[in-house]
């Protein structure tokens, strides 16, 4: 782990002790990576906000099943927003009164646009959102992570409870399945994947 | 490198909203040292209830809770530093393994699933009950040990051993109420608590999230401060039954 991951880990761990405060920094942390994830996967900004809150709440309901991977929750953070996102209908309902009254900032442009016209190579585009949609839950969460968000395989796998050689079984099944959801071997861009250093198991 | 951030105007609301959420959950009032169990569905059930207090002993015999079967000799090991405990074969019918944790000086220590716990110089020095982290993970295939993750001067122990674990029905009343701890399933109409006399009963679900606010269904920013302005530093009392949903034995206080 390294320092910033300790620091992470540390108000993890006061947060679990009810530390308010802590969880509020580790709010500060991570928002921006969460929103931005959102924003990928549900293309526009009204519901990616949504789905930032529903993750972090997720996090402090489901406190004490989260799977902290070398001290960091982002990961758990990240696949429980890809679900978020996936299911945002439920996640709408649970939390329908505590994210009406958030207060919002104006959306000039829509989202998506905004994230296409400033940065062409990040967003995912509506033909890969509406792939992954085909694809299992895990894997859409594992996909996303390795894909989208850059983790090691092995990593992902922590979180997601598998073993690494399961995970890179489903991220090649997943990426012949997308591969012709999109249309044909060409439909998919060249994806580069971070393997895992050293011994995974 | 992506510069896009979270919203200003919201954020600063979320965040506000998140730590108000947790201040009522671990108010003075319901906040209670309770033994710590990580990694059973059950837990989650506390949480719900803003570590409300359940003793955790009556959980184990709720209607709902976990039913538990050791199936093998517990095996206890000492070390320092990270390392790893053998517990050979799983017998047939294990699902999880049980550990019982214990910090032997200061530090962090993390199961493989990112499970973790940390100890203070306090926490290492104090009583062992309150050193002692009780813990359940779910049996991977072909697994058989239990590796703790730590730095190289931390020393720890752990009792370990498989067992057979799942959750119990909820019972049912004449009244036709489901009754007894929530769980992964979700949350029975009446809730096993325990009063402010100390006598172990339940609550409805119903005033339970009208009392803390979930069935709140606002419609405006304005709605939501203005109820949690008149909740604010205000103890809501709830009766408490027992199973037959009638017979009053007590109250549970929610803070505000």
């Amino acid at each position: 782990m390294d320092t910033d991951a300790d620091a992470g880990f540390e108000l993890w761990i006061r947060s679990l002790d009810g530390d308010s405060s802590a969880f509020g920094e580790l709010f500060d942390k991570h928002r921006d990576r969460v929103f931005r994830h959102a924003l990928r996967l549900s293309g526009n900004a009204h519901d990616a906000e949504d789905a930032t809150a529903s993750a972090f709440l997720e996090l402090w309901r489901r406190r004490n099943h989260v799977r902290v991977v070398k001290g960091s929750v982002l990961p758990w953070l990240l696949v429980t927003t890809t679900n978020v996102c996936r299911n945002a209908q439920r996640a709408a309902r649970r939390y329908k009164s505590f994210i009406a009254a958030l207060p919002r900032d104006p959306h000039v442009l829509g989202a998506e646009d905004e994230v296409v016209r400033r940065y062409p190579l990040d967003s995912v585009g509506v033909p890969l959102i509406n792939a992954l949609r085909t694809l299992s839950t895990t894997d859409m969460q594992l996909f996303a992570l390795v894909y989208l968000e850059d983790y090691p395989i092995a990593d992902a796998a922590i979180v997601l409870g598998l073993s690494t050689t399961a995970a890179k079984t489903r991220l090649h099944r997943s990426r012949v399945r997308l591969r012709s959801a999109l249309g044909g071997p060409n439909g998919l861009p060249s994806l580069p994947v971070t393997e895992a250093k050293g011994d995974p198991s | 490198m992506n510069q896009i951030k979270l919203p200003p105007t919201f954020s600063k609301g979320l965040r506000a909203a998140l730590i108000n959420r947790i201040d009522i959950a671990t108010a003075p009032t319901t906040r209670r040292r309770r033994a710590r169990w990580i990694g059973l569905a059950i837990v989650g059930g506390i949480g719900l209830l803003g570590g409300a207090g359940m003793a955790t002993a009556t959980i184990l015999t709720q209607p709902g809770g976990t039913e538990v079967a050791e199936l093998a000799p517990p095996v206890t090991a000492t070390r320092t530093g990270t390392g790893t405990v053998e517990l050979g074969n799983a017998p047939s019918g294990a699902t999880n393994v049980r550990v019982s944790f214990i910090c032997l000086s200061a530090g962090t220590f993390a199961f493989p699933d990112g499970a973790s716990v940390s100890c203070s110089d306090s926490d290492a020095s104090g009583p062992v009950r309150l050193r002692t982290t009780n813990y359940s993970v779910a049996l991977t295939a072909n697994q058989h040990s239990v590796t703790i993750i730590t730095s190289p001067t931390a020393t720890w122990t752990l009792t370990a051993t498989y067992a057979s674990e799942h959750v119990t029905p909820w019972a049912t009343n004449p009244r036709g109420d489901s009754y007894g701890v929530m769980n992964e399933n979700g949350t029975p109409d009446l809730i096993a608590v325990e009063a402010t006399n100390g006598k172990e009963g339940y609550v409805f679900a119903t005033d339970l999230s009208h009392a803390d606010g979930s069935d709140q269904n606002f419609t405006s920013p304005e709605q939501a401060l203005k109820w949690q302005r008149e909740r604010q530093s205000k103890t809501i009392s709830i009766p408490v039954y027992m199973s037959n949903g009638t017979t009053r034995i007590g109250t549970f206080e929610i803070a505000g």
